[in-house]
């Protein structure tokens, strides 16, 4: 916190090389401009749809192939992606998905497409397709990983044995205890994650668009950019994303164990 | 869902997870990808000629990102172990708590970009010394949440029984704790390492362009286009995770009963 003062008083107008006292303007040309609302909300809508898919996925992976999950070598291969820096997936995306990439050769080859131009645009699109899809990547073992450690450590087993013995199909099973029991034990992490995509720099950074633009990649590049005038609401932005973060650990910490000794 | 389709879900999603690992090796040889073959005529093992006699940057930029890692993760492995039993113990846990998820929850390009002042002032932006704390600062944090989950109340009264048998409190840390603590610090030393190795928004800030590690690299060969040569840095950057995923397999697994 000691250190986001500098970026209070630069956004104040209080320092800075173009300094020229206290004035309110920073804010109000942040607050009022809109772009940091709508890069809050389309990175809010890109996490959303990459935690939806990812924690859909990792449900499955985790119920249903419980007994794949044992197997050693399965397991190691099924968890590789989390040894995949975001720049490196982001590289790996962009190498399968783009006009020129994989897929659209694949496509070219079968006789789906003539030429690079026809394929489809997955990166570099506003609709974030190629950030969605690498988050998911990253995503899917992390909580495949996470929900069968919940599941063992819970004795989840033994409640779904309980429930089939008092009569419930294994659908409300699955839907009334075990889905509910690992989402609520996960929410701490899935909080995080939704963070975690929500400042996300290098993915959307080689996968992104320049309008609109996830938070990272807007804050950054309004901070390091060379015209000095942009540089007071640049802080100001980041003591917004900076508060909003706060609030969302303050949310997660009073919701869950953390604080449990 | 019928049988057969219940492995096709588990195969493709092997597949996918392994392709990576296959396709991106594989790139570093192509020399030229002309759009639209699949693969290249031939294979060029140019680019590893390169790296391993020495004469490219990015086995630079691997030694340097190797060094980093090692010296962030034993670091804070340590550190974090020390304070985290400070922050368990103390009377201001919920704040300790607090205080250390918040740049473990922040994203780390603009963690770097509140830090970026006070390191210029302190003249060492643009040095491996300024990245290394600047990941400090990311790495113990984690670590003392890491270790709140280690040091827990039944950790305490290991270390009171041991002490009233008579164990000094050097005894007690080496002989009692440390061993107990093994598997965490092992796994607390993996993913601290891990944090480094993938760093890429703190390192570009801080290193202000002057400390290029292979996340750097290949950030740089992209904006080059230079896909091989990035498939090349790619291809260093996710081997040693993927060895350390298999060789911690046993504390990585082992909750899933592996």
């Amino acid at each position: 916190m000691i250190s986001a003062a500098y970026s209070l008083l630069y956004s104040l107008g209080l320092t800075g090389l173009l300094s020229q006292g206290w004035t309110l303007t920073y804010w109000q040309q942040v607050v009022t401009d809109g772009n940091i609302w709508i890069s809050l909300l389309y990175s809010l809508a890109i996490a959303l749809s990459a935690m939806g898919i990812s924690l859909t996925a990792a449900l499955y992976l985790s119920l249903r192939h419980k007994a794949a999950l044992q197997q050693k070598t399965t397991a190691y291969l099924l968890f590789l992606p989390l040894g995949i820096p975001a720049v490196v997936a982001a590289f790996f995306t962009y190498q399968m998905l783009a006009p020129s990439g994989l897929l659209s050769r694949v496509s070219y080859a079968w006789g789906l497409s003539e030429s690079a131009a026809q394929f489809p645009s997955l990166v570099n699109d506003s609709l974030a397709i190629g950030i969605v899809i690498t988050h998911i990547i990253l995503a899917i073992p992390y909580f495949t990983v996470l929900f069968n450690n919940i599941y063992l450590s819970e004795n989840v087993a033994d409640l779904e044995q309980v429930s089939n013995n008092l009569g419930s199909t294994r659908r409300q099973t699955l839907r009334v205890i075990v889905i509910p029991l690992l989402l609520k034990r996960a929410m701490a992490s899935i909080v995080m994650f939704l963070i975690f995509v929500m400042g996300s720099y290098e993915i959307p950074l080689l996968l992104g668009v320049s309008d609109p633009r996830m938070l990272s990649p807007l804050i950054a590049d309004k901070m390091f950019r060379f015209d000095l005038t942009d540089k007071p609401e640049a802080h100001a932005m980041l003591l917004i994303y900076l508060l909003s973060v706060i609030a969302i650990n303050l949310f997660v910490l009073k919701r869950t164990r953390l604080y449990a000794s | 869902m019928p049988r057969k389709n219940f492995h096709i879900v588990l195969v493709a999603s092997v597949v996918i997870a392994v392709f990576p690992f296959v396709w991106l090796p594989l790139m570093s040889f192509f020399s030229d990808w002309n759009y639209p073959n699949i693969l290249p005529g031939v294979l060029d093992v140019q680019q590893w000629k390169l790296f391993f006699s020495g004469q490219q940057d990015v086995r630079h930029s691997f030694l340097l990102s190797l060094a980093i890692a090692t010296t962030t993760a034993t670091l804070s492995t340590a550190v974090g172990f020390g304070l985290a039993r400070t922050v368990s113990f103390g009377s201001r846990r919920k704040q300790g708590i607090f205080w250390s998820l918040l740049p473990v929850t922040i994203s780390p390009v603009l963690f770097a970009t509140i830090l970026a002042f006070y390191f210029n002032v302190a003249g060492i932006s643009g040095t491996v010394g300024g990245v290394m704390i600047a990941q400090l600062l990311i790495a113990i944090p984690f670590s003392i949440i890491y270790f709140t989950a280690f040091w827990t109340p039944r950790v305490m009264h290991m270390e009171q029984l041991a002490a009233t048998l008579g164990s000094t409190p050097y005894q007690t840390f080496t002989q009692v704790v440390l061993p107990y603590a093994r598997p965490f610090l092992l796994v607390c030393f993996f993913q601290t390492f891990i944090i480094s190795w993938f760093e890429y928004g703190l390192t570009s800030v801080i290193g202000a362009g002057q400390v290029q590690t292979l996340t750097l690299k290949v950030y740089l060969y992209v904006q080059e286009a230079s896909p091989s040569l990035a498939a090349l840095a790619a291809t260093l950057l996710i081997l040693p995770p993927a060895l350390l995923l298999w060789f911690n397999r046993q504390y990585v697994f082992k909750p899933l009963g592996v």
